[in-house]
């Protein structure tokens, strides 16, 4: 027989009686195996044999003075599990010989046929050789089979595998954490036990689904009962790996998602809530971030706003820059109040580009996080026109209200004085006249004259309070087509300015309008006042005129009156000139009351327009008249 | 009413008014009733002050030609009845503090009356025309 191996194997012959020992030896060398032979009689003395000697394979009789081969046996996988061990015995059963060889002892050789050992010695020394080989990769498998177990056990994430007829072949520790059922109650079991009636449709299409794509991963929602009775929700994976020979299973892990699923619910529910409040509210809602650009908004103030600028609101949009600079320093104002965790609010007008902007209340709200950090600001806005208009009429009634008391007033002190005034002189001159014998001739006359001048004031006062307490009345009535030209003709006659009067030129220029739509009683007033005034606070050392001039633009007519006569302090009088019974300077004529211009400035009004004064001291008066262009 | 004492009540009388018909009346009026021997009249305020600062001038403690008596309308323009008083009790009632003014008005606006009552306490106030009744008054 032709030995293949190089080096001697050491053998540990484990014998007591020495004949059989030699019989071996001889059957080896026999054999021409190259082996170097140690015999060993007792425990102890093979102990240290493996110890020092470091053997290749040991051979052992069965029975030994004081211990047997199985002890033997056990002895030399103790000193290396892989060391190889070939019973050569005589005396043992076939039994017993089975049991060792299940035990792991490489072979037995029966002592008359000794023919066999050689061979038998060679491959279990080859047969440990190649184990030795192995040795580092079947640590290092099972190393990674206790890593990958430790990360099956251990991940929160469950895992199951589930055979082709859908039964659960194998769950993680966590499955019993997630489903509250153990491996008694799991393994064996269809899948599908675990699914309500209603969701089981959905769970067996996804199965399907898992066959027909093998080796892919399919991800979904599960709702499966716990073992104590609620429902819990469940988001796995399931992958097809029956092709796969070493799994030929189909992988599952999953997780809990149920308090995800309920939070989520709560949120929906909440936010549908609230959607649907600030929806359907007639608020507009605009939520800003820290550097005040909208984050979001509802449908109102979207609306709102395409309305006022034109533009969509959009996230990112900065609100304040559709301001202007008053309003734009009014807003941050209180912007930077709410980001400093304060409530605010303003009023403004919104949307400068239409003829009538909106007025908008907004509550500024800062959005503040647990710890007090404002993450942004809300605005909460109100379109407040209709109550802001209410608010202007108010104010504008009770103005006119207040302003109506102040004529009546007026009206009161007016009729003290300057009826009164005339009355008193008639009772006068009455007086006197009693006893006229004091009297001279021309003071006789000056009494007549007296008496009548008073009766005239009278009966203008009376008609001139006529005029204020008729107010607006009669404005639509007795409009005509007046020609100015006439007009001032017919005044002019009236006073008693002939053309050619050398107290003052009055000249009139109307070629750009020369006629007027209106009343033509309270034109002709205005102007006779006007015209009179001129003559009569005309300065006397001057070259006096008065120019009259008419022009018009697409919504009034306007005329100037200008003179170069006395003019007034202006600073002074001011708002005055056109106060009732206002007298700026000595009587040039004793009938100058002062009720004059007064009575322009209501007729003005009255016809819908204004008048106003400029003036300078001993430089002239210009008055200017303003009427509305009428139909 | 005549009355046949030869002398006057007061020696000399102002009237300021800037109605001519009521300065005419009054006068008049004064003359009648032998109120006062001669009556100055002044359309305003300003020439009034004016006057009376001349009378200073001529006789610098003037008894026989300042006026005793001032009537002082309150309608006036520019410097009106009452704006006249303060300038005279500030200008003159130190060395004549003797003067009677007297508001002779043919206004019977409540107001007047109490502003009157408030500038100077003493100060009488007639509501025209002057009568004999008034004149006896003063």
């Amino acid at each position: 027989m032709n030995t293949e191996a190089t080096v001697p194997i050491n053998i540990v012959h484990l014998e007591s009686l020495g004949t059989d020992a030699e019989f071996v030896a001889q059957e080896l060398n026999k054999s021409g195996l190259n082996c170097c032979i140690k015999v060993v009689r007792s425990a102890p003395e093979l102990k240290q044999t493996l110890r020092e000697w470091k053997p290749g394979i040991v051979l052992s009789d069965h029975s030994l003075p004081d211990f047997n081969s199985l002890e033997a046996f056990e002895l030399c996988k103790k000193h290396d599990p892989d060391i190889p061990f070939i019973l050569v015995t005589s005396t043992v059963s076939e039994e017993f010989a089975v049991s060792m060889m299940l035990a792991g002892v490489d072979d037995y050789i029966l002592k008359d046929r000794l023919q066999r050992l050689p061979a038998s010695i060679l491959s279990a020394v080859k047969k440990a050789s190649t184990n030795k080989e192995k040795e580092p990769y079947r640590r290092e498998i099972a190393v990674q089979e206790k890593r990958f177990r430790a990360l099956i056990e251990n991940i929160a994430d469950a895992i199951i595998l589930v055979d082709k007829d859908s039964k659960i072949i194998y769950n993680s520790p966590s499955v019993t954490r997630i489903t509250g059922r153990s491996s008694k109650d799991l393994i064996g079991f269809s899948i599908f036990d675990f699914f309500e009636t209603e969701d089981l449709a959905g769970a067996k299409e996804y199965f399907i689904k898992s066959i027909r794509a093998p080796g892919q991963p399919l991800q979904n929602e599960y709702k499966i009962k716990h073992a104590d009775g609620r429902y819990i929700w469940l988001e796995g994976t399931i992958n097809n790996l029956l092709h796969d020979p070493d799994i030929e299973a189909f992988i599952i892990n999953y997780r809990d998602i149920t308090e995800r699923k309920n939070t989520e619910e709560v949120l929906r529910r909440s936010q549908a809530t609230i959607l649907s409040i600030v929806s359907h509210a007639d608020r507009g809602y605009i939520l800003l971030n820290k550097n005040l650009e909208v984050v979001s908004f509802n449908q109102v103030a979207g609306e709102s706003f395409q309305r006022e600028t034109g533009l969509n609101l959009t996230e990112g949009i900065l609100p304040l820059e559709f301001l202007n600079d008053i309003q734009k320093e009014l807003a941050k104002h209180h912007l930077d109040m709410a980001l400093t965790g304060e409530k605010t609010f303003l009023e403004l007008q919104f949307g400068e580009k239409t003829e009538s902007p909106n007025w908008y209340h907004i509550n500024v709200f800062p959005v503040v996080q647990e710890k007090g950090e404002t993450l942004g600001i809300i605005l909460d806005t109100e379109n407040i026109t209709n109550r802001k208009h209410a608010e202007f009429e108010k104010e504008k009634m009770t103005s006119e209200i207040v302003q109506r008391n102040k004529e009546l007033e007026q009206f009161a002190y007016i009729v003290s004085h300057n009826l009164r005034s005339p009355v008193a002189n008639m009772m006068g001159i009455s007086y006197l006249l009693k006893d006229h014998s004091s009297l001279n001739r021309q003071e006789l006359q000056k009494c007549l004259d007296g008496i009548l001048a008073s009766m005239k004031q009278i009966d203008e006062v009376i008609i001139d309070l006529n005029y204020i307490v008729q107010k607006k009345m009669q404005v639509r009535e007795n409009m005509e087509i007046i020609n100015l030209d006439s007009l001032v003709s017919s005044v002019k006659e009236l006073i008693g300015v002939p053309d050619d009067d050398s107290r003052i030129r009055i000249t009139t220029d109307f070629s750009e309008i020369g006629q007027i739509y209106t009343i033509k009683s309270y034109l002709h007033s205005i102007f006779y006042n006007l015209i009179s005034n001129s003559i009569k606070y005309r300065d006397p050392h001057k070259s006096s005129y008065l120019r009259i001039k008419s022009s018009v633009n697409n919504k009034q007519v306007s005329f100037n009156f200008e003179d170069n006569g006395l003019g007034f302090n202006l600073e002074v009088y001011g708002d005055k000139v056109f106060g009732l019974y206002k007298k700026f300077h000595q009587s040039i004529s004793s009938d100058g009351k002062g009720m004059g211009l007064f009575m322009v400035k209501m007729q003005a009004e009255l016809l819908g327009g204004k008048i106003s004064v400029e003036s300078k001291e001993n430089e002239g008066s210009r008055f200017t008249l303003l009427l509305p262009i009428s139909t | 009413m005549k009355l046949k004492a030869p002398k006057f009540k007061y020696e000399n009388v102002l009237l300021i008014d800037d109605n001519e018909l009521d300065n005419f009346i009054n006068q008049k009026m004064i003359e009648a009733h032998h109120f006062s021997g001669r009556i100055y009249t002044n359309t305003s305020a300003t020439s009034a002050i004016e006057f009376l600062n001349n009378l200073l001038v001529i006789q610098p403690v003037p008894d026989k030609l300042w006026p005793e008596v001032i009537f002082i309308d309150i309608n006036m323009p520019l410097i009106d009845g009452f704006q006249f008083v303060e300038q005279f009790n500030s200008s003159f009632r130190k060395s004549m503090p003797d003067t009677k003014l007297v508001i002779l008005t043919s206004s019977v606006y409540h107001e007047d009356r109490v502003k009157a009552a408030e500038i100077s306490k003493d100060m009488q106030f007639i509501n025209k025309p002057l009568n004999a009744n008034a004149l006896l008054s003063i």
